[in-house]
């Protein structure tokens, strides 16, 4: 979990570094936006991971939210991008243009509901733990 | 019936200050509250402190001009809350707890055993607060203008004489329970703006053709200005949350670390609702005007303004503009806190020069200082013309490049060493200040999407990265052994 939330934030800079670097030197802008979506939840899914990692210790619950909140905001990016431009015909979804309402879905709706239960349902044992309290009293 | 409401809100700000100030007898309780905050006013309080008055205002007339665009700038919030806890939480909260840290460069000093990492933090910290204050002060005034017609000038004086009643008097402890008053009206009238405006625009559906109509890429997936601006709106407002410190500064006043268990759920459930205003108007007010229901704004921000005056009865509109002041003075004391805790604490400690011997005297060191800044934000506001919108465009870049890095990584990374968070946070400062300078006076233009910004955040996360990993011997031994025990925790 601690080495891939590195490697996560680290190729995650560098892809939106390479994204700003193609739009300054106007290299490759088309690619410029693609680059910029996987940077940012890279950066984002490297942070998360850091911050769920605990020394020596599984944390499933956590990782699997993670995995899936991440998965789901990279998916509603790259589609969106993939998908030809909406106009006055595009069927609507939830009362907004399909694209729209893919991206709103899946990269707000599912982790904004699926993050903090996570976080929530699996405190006890991954998160913080009375052992843990005890072993910080000790310490001091 | 404005003016009424108006009236009662701000004499409800300075009831609670003098309340506080009663209870504030100690620099901790002065700066961190006394680390004794349920989760609940925690939760609305840091809500509170996170929105601006730009979530009201500048944001609903963002989305009046570049629709869908402007919204990744709150759809981070679906992440970044939860992510909080995660990344600062947990470890800023024990920390502060084991060594009685009071700020966010305290933490950094901790981290790296490194008095320079501290100052050159507080520095940074420092610069961004006066732009930040300035801004908020002169938005500040203009809300009490709107509210009572004083003018910008008084309103902006009075507007400081009820944010120095209370945050003088009780600090934090008054900044923590205003702000949960603040937030609280800030969610409810949210709420009530967000059906009113659907109803208005004939719902979602009908808003989302009328706008169709008028320029289909509004309403498409990535608004006006196409997906290099919206993914880099993303990228600045995500990222760059975990290096706000008035936001991180929050998690030392919890009472008890085990209740961010339910946190981030609160949190985000309370933004949830504090942002339906900023989401809904700007592209309901759009709607309108094209459909022919109301004619062209003469300026975006009027967008809030007018929809609350033409749509919705007076007393809701007069709570609305309270809720607008509300935003504004939550995100501006704790700024004061933040600021004259770097002044007062983090620069002398950094330096090695002299502090107030005793708590009484760092108490009042605290509340002069916090005075000071607050007149100095006010005067900035009131003579510094286009030059104080600039100081509050870098603000939040500056705090995003020379915190994110050392504090966020830092803390979840052993690998983490001194001279890289130095090196990021240096980074971070010479860069905002002076790409955002040239920028000022157009000396370059940036192409669509690229921001100075995304730009100094990115150098400061690739300098901290990379002067780490080549200093990565020395890592173990800038960390104590009591700060590695919770950074493994």
């Amino acid at each position: 979990m601690h080495r891939a939330g590195l490697l996560l934030l680290s190729l995650g800079t560098l892809s939106v570094a390479f994204a700003y670097g193609a739009m300054l030197l106007g290299l490759g802008v088309s690619a410029a936006p693609w680059w910029l979506a996987s940077g940012t939840t890279g950066v984002l899914a490297g942070l998360a991971s850091l911050g769920a990692a605990r020394h020596g210790r599984r944390t499933p619950v956590l990782a699997a939210a993670i995995a899936a909140s991440f998965v789901s905001v990279a998916a509603g990016f790259l589609i969106p991008l993939a998908m030809p431009a909406p106009d006055a015909t595009t069927p609507l979804l939830l009362g907004l243009p399909r694209p729209t309402a893919i991206l709103m879905l899946l990269v707000h709706a599912v982790p904004l509901v699926l993050l903090p239960v996570a976080y929530g349902v699996a405190f006890e044992r991954e998160v913080l733990d009375d052992t843990d309290l005890a072993t910080l009293r000790d310490r001091r | 019936m404005i003016v009424a409401v108006g009236i009662a809100y701000f004499v409800a700000c300075a009831g609670i200050g003098w309340w506080a100030a009663r209870r504030t007898r100690t620099t901790e309780d002065f700066f961190v509250a006394g680390r004794n905050v349920g989760l609940l006013p925690f939760a609305i309080a840091a809500m509170a402190t996170t929105l601006s008055g730009f979530t009201f205002i500048g944001g609903p007339g963002l989305i009046y001009t570049v629709g869908v665009t402007a919204l990744f700038i709150s759809l981070p919030a679906s992440l970044t809350n939860t992510m909080g806890a995660l990344v600062l939480g947990k470890r800023m909260r024990l920390l502060g707890e084991m060594r009685r840290l009071v700020t966010v460069p305290d933490a950094i000093g901790a981290r790296y055993r490194s008095r320079a990492a501290q100052g050159l933090s507080a520095v940074a910290i420092l610069v961004g607060v006066v732009g930040y204050l300035g801004t908020n002060v002169l938005a500040l005034g203009i809300v009490v203008d709107a509210l009572f017609g004083v003018g910008l000038a008084p309103g902006l004086w009075a507007g400081t004489a009820v944010l120095l009643a209370y945050s003088v008097g009780g600090g934090i402890l008054a900044g923590i329970w205003t702000d949960v008053f603040q937030g609280l009206l800030m969610a409810l009238t949210s709420t009530f703006v967000f059906i009113a405006a659907l109803d208005a625009g004939g719902g979602l559906a009908a808003i989302t053709r009328a706008l169709q109509s008028a320029d289909p890429t509004l309403i498409g997936p990535w608004g006006a200005r196409g997906a290099m601006v919206a993914l880099s709106f993303f990228f600045v407002f995500g990222v760059g949350s975990f290096g706000q410190p008035h936001v991180a500064h929050k998690y030392y006043m919890l009472k008890d670390v085990r209740r961010l268990r339910w946190y981030p759920l609160l949190m985000t459930g309370a933004m949830t609702l504090a942002l339906l205003l900023f989401f809904s108007v700007g592209l309901a007010v759009r709607a309108l005007v094209a459909r022919g229901d109301l004619p062209p704004l003469a300026r975006p921000d009027d967008a809030t303004p007018i929809f609350l005056l033409g749509y919705l009865p007076r007393v809701v509109a007069a709570l609305v503009f309270s809720g607008v002041a509300a935003a504004i003075m939550s995100t501006v004391s704790s700024f004061l806190s933040v600021g004259a805790a770097a002044i007062t604490h983090d620069l002398p400690k950094a330096f090695g020069t002299a502090r107030p011997r005793d708590d009484v005297r760092a108490l009042r060191a605290g509340r002069v200082w916090t005075v000071l800044l607050c007149v100095a934000g006010a005067v900035l506001a009131e003579t510094s013309g286009t030059l104080v919108a600039f100081l509050g465009i870098f603000g939040y870049g500056l705090f995003a490049a020379t915190t994110l890095p050392a504090l966020a990584i830092g803390l979840n990374w052993e690998g983490a060493t001194r001279e890289g968070a130095i090196a990021s946070i240096a980074t971070g400062l010479v860069l905002t200040l002076g790409l955002e300078t040239a920028a000022y006076a157009k000396v370059f233009t940036l192409p669509a999407g690229v921001t100075v910004t995304g730009l100094t955040l990115v150098a400061s996360l690739l300098v901290f990265l990379g002067v780490s990993f080549a200093t990565r011997d020395r890592a173990p031994d800038q960390l104590d052994a009591d700060v590695r025990t919770v950074m493994r925790l």
